[in-house]
């Protein structure tokens, strides 16, 4: 079985912000992170239109109109969610439009046989053998066409992709968005957003996510 | 597939940062920093481009991190039908952890130098289990938040530091959330005063 290798998730968030605010003395200062963690931050750029922080498990990048926090920590997809409703809960005016929920793993296959088996069984050759002499598969998207099982606006998205990172690896990554631009067309405020970051939600949005990729690795193309 | 420019939305390497060093060392050395900064982040995130056949990209600030060719190739899309709502890159630098078990529990009681908890493993289906733990084990910085119903998530796994060196490590952290304000936790006192009552408490 191929065995996971690099595992992540992270939040983006797409709305108004002020990337000044995010500073890792300011998430201390909010009790969202230890204060040694804020003291040994590395990296760190705040400005008025940028703010990247860097922490020994997770790295928030903020510009005026986009919040993206990321863990490839797996053992802390709780505590970045933590950090970010916190966050979000303090910050409860702030003007968002749209949510986005990923997962991203890499998978490491046992041979070179395994991995171009399991491109061949996502992408079958077929048509593609009239064309090259040798295809592979590279890349690979699927969109929930159907709108999201819940009902909310948005959908589910699934890349699968040669892995860069692992060799005769294979990476995925699932999305798990929400519109929540009204029909007004205003932006809402963080009490729209809080509840589908809360922990249900986002254990929720996980296991989905697991599910799919889980699927994807086990099937046998039948 | 190479890139000459990083176009991935992260934060500039090197020593181009307005770091503890430049603040000590005076104005002239922080404004050279902060120059630096300022050309390293135009050119991260330049949003318009031309190849050597003089076409020309263009990119949403906040686009999706792409190295050069993919850019281009993305030159034939008549229409963007997805926003740009993908990741930036996981990182080789970054430290990783591959979580074997997983368990989130609270404090049930402690003494001067173990604590016990309920445990829920996440893994298994939500299987409960108790565990006792050595005051060690929690960092000092968490120990403020040790108290008898304090959230936490105790991770076994393996950890790969920035040398790619792995080992399997056992980490406990607690649960961090904002303080309630005033309103909060009058709200809440309501709330609790409500059930009180009905439960015929006076």
């Amino acid at each position: 079985m191929p065995t996971r290798e690099i595992s992540g998730a992270s939040f983006v968030i797409v709305g108004t912000f002020n990337p000044a605010i995010f500073h890792p003395a300011w998430l201390a200062a909010q009790e969202l992170i230890p204060p040694s963690e804020a003291t040994d931050a590395k990296n760190i750029i705040v400005t008025s239109d940028l703010s990247v922080i860097q922490l020994p498990w997770v790295r928030m990048q903020v510009t005026t109109d986009r919040f993206i926090a990321t863990t490839t920590h797996d053992s802390h997809f709780n505590t970045l969610r933590d950090l970010v409703s916190g966050a979000f809960e303090v910050l409860r005016h702030t003007p968002i439009r749209q949510l986005g929920i990923n997962v991203e793993q890499h998978y490491k296959f046992e041979s070179e046989e395994t991995w171009n088996a399991f491109g061949h069984r996502l992408a079958p050759k077929k048509i593609w053998k009239q064309m090259f002499r040798d295809p592979g598969m590279r890349a690979m998207t699927i969109v929930e066409k159907a709108g999201r099982t819940d009902g909310l606006p948005g959908l589910y998205r699934v890349d699968v992709e040669a892995s860069v990172k692992v060799k005769l690896g294979v990476y995925f990554r699932v999305n798990d968005h929400y519109e929540l631009q009204p029909k007004s067309g205003e932006p809402v405020g963080t009490s729209e957003l809080l509840p589908l970051i809360s922990k249900n939600n986002f254990g929720e949005s996980l296991k989905r996510a697991q599910g799919m990729i889980d699927l994807l690795i086990n099937y046998d193309g039948n | 597939m190479e890139t000459d420019v990083e176009f991935s939305g992260t934060a500039p390497r090197g020593n181009v940062f307005a770091n503890e060093t430049d603040l000590r060392a005076g104005p002239s050395r922080l404004v050279a920093s902060l120059e630096s900064v300022k050309a390293r982040l135009t050119e991260t995130f330049t949003t318009e481009k031309s190849d050597e056949k003089g076409r020309t990209a263009h990119r949403p600030l906040s686009s999706a991190p792409q190295l050069e060719e993919e850019w281009f190739a993305t030159m034939n899309t008549a229409e963007v039908v997805w926003p740009s709502m993908t990741l930036p890159p996981l990182e080789d630098e970054h430290e990783q952890f591959v979580a074997l078990h997983q368990w989130e529990g609270y404090v049930v009681d402690l003494n001067e130098k173990t604590f016990t908890a309920k445990l829920i493993d996440v893994a298994e289906g939500g299987t409960r289990e108790d565990g006792e733990f050595d005051l060690k084990q929690v960092s000092n910085d968490d120990l403020p938040l040790l108290k008898r119903g304090a959230v936490f998530y105790w991770s076994i796994g393996y950890h790969t530091d920035t040398a790619r060196r792995r080992r399997t490590v056992s980490e406990l952290r607690f649960r961090r959330l904002p303080p309630l304000n005033h309103d909060e936790i009058a709200t809440a006192r309501k709330a609790a005063q409500t059930i009180l009552t009905e439960l015929g408490h006076r």
